[in-house]
């Protein structure tokens, strides 16, 4: 059996790895013949001149990419060898091109096609279209073998879902699932067809999976073999958007209600806590207005009592001391004034501090008419007092709270000067946005930097007591009332030419006649 | 001193001996007439407006013109005896003031809502002497 056409084109540069050849053919010259065609185009070529030496080098690795098969050969047919290497997984995928002598017909071409060969050439062969067919071959051996590599890292990565994936027909059936799924059915085998209806009543849920049509798209949570599973059934849709079927889920989400059931429990535990605190506080308060109450009362009447005592002394005994004890006398009865004066400030810091004052608003130019009304100290010649605040102007506070902080503010001022000098207070307003300060200025002795952080404590005293009055409550008080009402207060000064106080409260909407 | 009828007496419930005695030196030096009564907590308070036990004699313990009353007194507490005061229909002619330490809010507006006066201790003279001129 011979014939060969004339070579053709060279070839293009050749396969890496060399794709191997292996022609089993009982005819020498064929088998030198394509042989040289093959190996001009780069491929690695092996013969073999028998069925059985054919069958055995194809068997071994590297196995073969392409067999060119002889039809007739001495030990055996190439239908039959065909048949035993499709039917061997090792070889199975191996492309079979037959060839055969001219007289071979139609008939034998449909036989080697039917008997698993993947093409068929007959004598004599161009060279062109023998290299032509191979590599056709080939191509398609390529492309079958990146689908089976696409396909078994798609089947890789869906089994390696932990989740349960499965993927069930419009008529109920498993078509696709993996292997968590499987692993959800100990004692069945799944196998696609299945019903899926029917697997599922085997799982044991304690609840019914949702699985009517109409429920497509819920999610449900389950207890499976004593672990809570969420399950998602949602639809599967093809590439041209058509339903195709329905997609379960089943995720095993037992240790994510564990935690929730932990934070539930430390949610629970937190508000026992907080309502325990709570209990706690709200008895401390009591205890304090109880306390403050006692102090009003109790603490003050021995004190009424030095009071009354040392003025009955001084009134009915006055000619029958001299002026020393007198002098004590009075002492006694100032000291006695002072800590009444400290006790009721106190109790007025407690107030403050524990009431949540009711907010309205307040006009800023009549109140302080009225703080300056009721404190003969600020009237004039005593104090030259300029007020500049815009008629209707209204904050958001308790009226009484701002006036004990603005008459504190103003008490302090004209109260805080050296020696010999008239106090000068000027009371003005600034208007941001949402919000009026009001300025308390005074020519007063100012209150060095250092100091200026202690001023608004508790019985802070930045002044020698022998020079000025004053509990150090004050300005305490001032700010505890301001801020109990959303405000804030603070000051400026250099320590030497006065002080500039200030409240900051928000701003009211203004009276109507002033609205123009 | 000059002779005040009966019915201008002066009911002090009081139960510190300092205030008493400090109440009593201001009428003296105040040199008002009313004669000053005194009791020394609410019960007692109590009794003696309803002429009950020890009090039954209004020859010896007339029925006063005036209660200064404390808030802070043993037993029934002074906003108690107020209470008590307000359900007696012959009472409705005695006036009552609260005569109290208390600066507390909550007291001051708890007089207010009985429609009593309030003053708060030390008492002035002319405090004293104002309430009992608004009797005349």
């Amino acid at each position: 059996v011979s014939g060969i056409a004339p070579a053709g084109d060279p070839a293009p540069a050749p396969l890496q790895p060399a794709d191997g050849i292996l022609i089993i053919d009982d005819n020498e010259e064929n088998r030198y013949t394509f042989g040289r065609y093959l190996r001009q185009e780069g491929f690695d070529v092996h013969t073999a001149p028998t069925g059985a030496e054919g069958l055995e080098r194809a068997r071994r690795a590297p196995h073969p990419s392409l067999i060119m098969l002889d039809i007739q050969l001495p030990d055996t047919t190439g239908y039959e060898l065909c048949r035993i290497l499709k039917d061997d997984p090792l070889t199975a995928s191996i492309p079979i091109l037959h060839t055969s002598a001219t007289y071979t017909g139609s008939e034998d071409r449909a036989h080697g096609l039917q008997g698993g060969a993947d093409g068929y050439l007959t004598q004599p062969i161009d060279s062109r279209e023998l290299v032509a067919t191979v590599r056709a071959l080939l191509r398609v051996r390529a492309a079958e073998q990146t689908a089976r590599a696409y396909a078994a890292e798609w089947k890789a990565a869906f089994d390696s879902i932990r989740d349960a994936v499965c993927l069930v027909s419009p008529a109920g059936r498993i078509e696709r699932f993996n292997r968590a799924f499987a692993a959800l059915f100990p004692t069945a085998f799944v196998k696609p067809g299945d019903s899926f209806a029917v697997l599922a009543s085997t799982l044991g849920n304690n609840l019914p999976l949702p699985l009517g049509e109409a429920q497509v798209g819920t999610r449900t949570e389950i207890l499976l073999r004593g672990r809570w599973h969420r399950v998602a059934n949602d639809p599967a849709v093809d590439e041209a958007g058509r339903r195709s079927g329905t997609v379960w889920v089943f995720s095993d989400i037992h240790s994510i209600r564990e935690a929730e059931r932990k934070l539930q429990d430390l949610n629970q535990e937190l508000e026992r806590r907080v309502s325990e605190r709570t209990a706690s506080l709200r008895e401390a308060i009591h205890q304090m207005e109880q306390f403050s109450y006692t102090v009003s009362h109790d603490l003050r009447a021995p004190l009424r009592a030095m009071q009354g005592y040392s003025a009955a002394l001084l009134e009915d005994y006055s000619g029958k001391l001299d002026e020393e004890a007198l002098g004590y006398l009075r002492r006694i009865a100032k000291n006695a004034e002072r800590l009444d004066r400290m006790i009721i400030d106190v109790l007025t810091f407690t107030r403050v501090s524990r009431e949540t004052p009711l907010l309205a608003p307040v006009g800023l130019a009549r109140l302080l008419s009225d703080v300056v009304e009721h404190y003969p100290g600020l009237h004039a010649p005593r104090v030259r007092l300029r007020i500049d605040v815009p008629p209707g102007l209204r904050v958001l506070a308790h009226e009484s709270g701002l006036s004990q902080a603005l008459s504190n503010l103003l008490g302090n001022a004209a109260k805080f000067v050296a020696p010999g000098v008239t106090p000068e207070i000027a009371v003005r307003t600034e208007e941001g946005d949402g919000f009026v300060r009001v300025w308390v200025e005074d020519n007063g002795i100012g209150v060095a930097p250092e100091y200026q952080a202690r001023l608004f404590g508790m019985f802070e005293r930045v002044l020698p007591a022998n020079q000025y009055e004053g509990n150090g409550v004050g300005l305490a008080i001032t700010r505890k009332a301001i801020e109990r009402m959303g405000g804030r207060v603070g000051m400026q000064s250099d320590g030497r030419t006065g002080s500039r106080f200030w409240i900051e409260l928000q701003k009211a909407a203004p009276t109507e006649e002033t609205a123009s | 001193m000059t002779q005040a009828p009966p019915s201008s007496a002066v009911l002090l419930v009081e139960d510190n001996e300092d205030d008493i005695f400090l109440m009593r030196r201001l009428f003296r030096r105040a040199e008002i007439a009313f004669p000053l009564l005194v009791v020394t907590d609410g019960q007692q308070a109590v009794d003696y407006l309803a002429g009950a036990n020890e009090y039954g004699d209004r020859e010896k313990h007339p029925l006063p013109a005036v209660v200064f009353l404390d808030l802070k007194l043993p037993f029934l507490r002074g906003f108690d005896v107020l209470a008590w005061i307000r359900t007696q229909r012959q009472l409705d002619a005695l006036k009552v003031v609260v005569l109290t330490s208390s600066i507390e809010d909550q007291d001051r507006e708890r007089a207010e809502a009985f429609g009593v006066a309030y003053l708060v201790k030390p008492p002035q003279p002319e405090a004293i002497q104002a309430m009992l001129d608004s009797l005349r």
